[in-house]
């Protein structure tokens, strides 16, 4: 594994090693698990009905 | 966190002629929590949108529904909830059932251009929502002095 730095708010600190507590894991391992998530979760689908008016539609309100 | 998007919202993200279209699009391309809305509030999206561009743009926001751009929550009690909220706080029951969406989505994050209505709405719990995107301020102004 590759090490890796970063810096957390103390509130949010405490928060993982809460719950990394209540899971009886280590707080490495919640951070993996939740970073694993996040990066393969599919991307969230965006609105598509944008500028569809007003752009020389004689429409536009 | 989810964010409660109204109908003013999905209308300036549709019409390039708002005065909000830039800043709601850009935030809307920036931002990856869920868009939640109420069946009422879709309809009164539905209706906005044909009015100012035709079927063409309520085809377009039909199709996000269908994709899932936009999260649809309601629940047996969610008519009661909404008609109990607008006499609370008399406002109407579009904007009620949003109240209660945010409530049932524990969010009290609202995308709208209404500000002045939402800065006088109260979440279910009693709080201010926050209103999104924040209005950019003005910049300070440099005073000129002889």
């Amino acid at each position: 594994m590759k090490k890796t730095s970063l810096y957390l708010e103390p509130e949010l600190d405490d928060a993982l090693a809460r719950r990394a507590t209540d899971e009886g894991i280590t707080k490495a391992e919640l951070i993996r698990r939740t970073l694993a998530g996040a990066v393969q979760r599919p991307p969230r689908v965006k609105p598509q009905a944008v500028a569809i008016i007003g752009r020389g539609d004689g429409r536009s309100s | 966190m989810a964010v409660v998007v109204d109908a003013s919202a999905i209308l300036a993200l549709a019409d390039a002629s708002d005065p909000a279209h830039e800043q709601i699009a850009e935030w809307i391309d920036l931002i990856d929590e869920e868009l939640v809305i109420s069946p009422l509030s879709a309809a009164r999206a539905d209706e906005l949108l044909r009015a100012a561009g035709g079927q063409q743009a309520a085809e377009a926001f039909a199709a996000d529904l269908q994709a899932g751009a936009y999260l649809v929550r309601w629940w047996a009690d969610a008519m009661v909830e909404s008609a109990t909220i607008s006499q609370d706080q008399h406002v109407d029951l579009v904007d009620a059932s949003l109240i209660a969406v945010a409530a049932r989505s524990r969010t009290n994050r609202i995308a709208t251009t209404r500000v002045t209505e939402w800065r006088r709405a109260r979440t279910t719990d009693g709080s201010d929502f926050e209103i999104v995107p924040a209005r950019q301020r003005p910049r300070p102004r440099l005073l000129e002095t002889a």
